[in-house]
């Protein structure tokens, strides 16, 4: 089916195998086995072998020295600076603070979040608000707010936490908190969604990574 | 007599939870209750802060505030281990052990009585470590015989610096957290 779709959207060549037999075949022949006998015995047990550097692999490196390169031949070749230069990143403007986002060990992206186990331990997402921020804006430990971005995109109420265990030009949440699918029941509405106040982001001119956590947002006290 | 007990590590503990979904799971626990729970604590001011992240249960006290009130003998220590444990049928949910208990270990089960956590005393009869135990992640969690001076959780108490909660209260807590 991956295979159809790919056909579809003009990418058929990352699929060079008929079908999916002939695929599994070739990665198992590369482990000097194949799809044949694994259908026989259904489990390989191999070897352990030694994968970290802990455990005395010689470690090497994908670049033409070898080497961990402070100094990159591959990137001077493709035009760019060989030795990265820091560029100071955007400030946020007056009264805004930096979104940033990140995992709570309970949860596993969005969608663990109507599990009844996991919604009984951690129902909703808390926005962390730094001890002195908090006080500027008046905002209470526990206290719902709303957080507006610099696009004027207002995010569901969300529970203040506030802590010292944030920076005083940012504020932090869990992802994958405020469902708007009704039928999620249990978390349906409950805590706020960063990715609706993520409307900008930027990418890496090099290896073109994607960086998100580029988005301003103000608090929105509500009365 | 052996004395049961757990040594915690909380420089090695991440603060997951597993522990407590291992518990619900293991034991049943209803919805919206727990025999056990995590603590984060933070002291200081940015950037300088402390912090311990702590796996709380009942700490199973050799000193017991919460046998003593007990006023139909549910509330008992069990043969083995010292384990603190609570015979359902005796118990008439008064609350008084809710009280009495200096770390809010205990809940009234809607079943009708006192619940708290047993030390998986069901599995350790077995052999077997509690449910909360067996599944951490980091290995910060260790079970077995404070009074064995050679078990794993002594030897971790005779070279680690440890700290127990609530000390003042006087209950001789058998849970340690290393820190």
């Amino acid at each position: 089916m991956a295979k159809k779709l790919a056909e579809k959207l003009g990418l058929g060549h990352y699929y060079p195998w008929k079908n999916v037999e002939e695929y599994l075949d070739t990665r198992l022949k590369k482990i000097g086995y194949s799809l044949e006998k694994m259908k026989k015995t259904g489990i390989v047990k191999r070897e352990k072998q030694p994968i970290y550097f802990e455990d005395g692999v010689q470690p090497y490196f994908w670049t033409q020295s070898g080497k961990i390169e402070f100094y990159s031949l591959k990137l001077r070749e493709h035009g760019f600076d060989p030795v990265p230069k820091y560029t100071k990143h955007e400030e946020p403007p007056a009264g805004y603070f930096r979104l940033l986002y990140g995992r709570a060990p309970v949860h596993t992206f969005s969608k663990t979040q109507n599990n009844p186990i996991l919604n009984d331990m951690m129902s909703e997402n808390e926005v962390w608000v730094n001890q002195d921020i908090a006080r500027r804006y008046g905002i209470k430990n526990g206290q719902y707010v709303k957080l507006k971005n610099t696009d004027g995109i207002v995010s569901n109420k969300v529970k203040a936490k506030v802590t010292e265990r944030i920076r005083t030009d940012c504020v932090y949440m869990v992802h994958g908190f405020g469902h708007t699918s009704i039928r999620v029941r249990n978390t349906y509405m409950k805590g706020a969604s960063d990715a609706e106040l993520i409307t900008k982001y930027k990418m890496d001119p090099i290896m073109g990574g994607t960086a998100m956590n580029v988005n301003f947002v103000t608090f929105e006290l509500e009365a | 007599m052996a004395r049961y007990g757990m040594v915690i590590d909380t420089k090695r503990c991440v603060g997951c939870q597993d522990c407590v979904v291992a518990c619900k799971t293991e034991n049943n626990v209803p919805e919206g209750y727990n025999r056990d729970w995590v603590v984060t604590e933070a002291h200081g001011k940015f950037p300088t802060i402390n912090m311990e992240i702590r796996t709380e249960r009942c700490n199973h006290c050799s000193n017991t505030p919460c046998v003593a009130c007990c006023p139909t003998g549910a509330s008992h220590i069990h043969d083995v281990g010292g384990v603190v444990l609570v015979d359902h049928d005796k118990c008439i949910g008064c609350k008084a052990c809710l009280a009495a208990c200096p770390y809010d270990a205990r809940f009234v089960n809607p079943a009708g009585y006192a619940d708290k956590c047993t030390f998986c005393i069901h599995r350790v009869e077995k052999g077997e470590d509690p449910a909360c135990v067996s599944v951490c992640p980091t290995h910060c969690m260790h079970f077995g015989d404070l009074d064995d001076p050679n078990s794993e959780v002594s030897k971790l108490l005779q070279s680690r610096k440890h700290h127990t909660l609530l000390p003042e209260a006087g209950t001789k807590p058998n849970i340690y957290y290393l820190t």
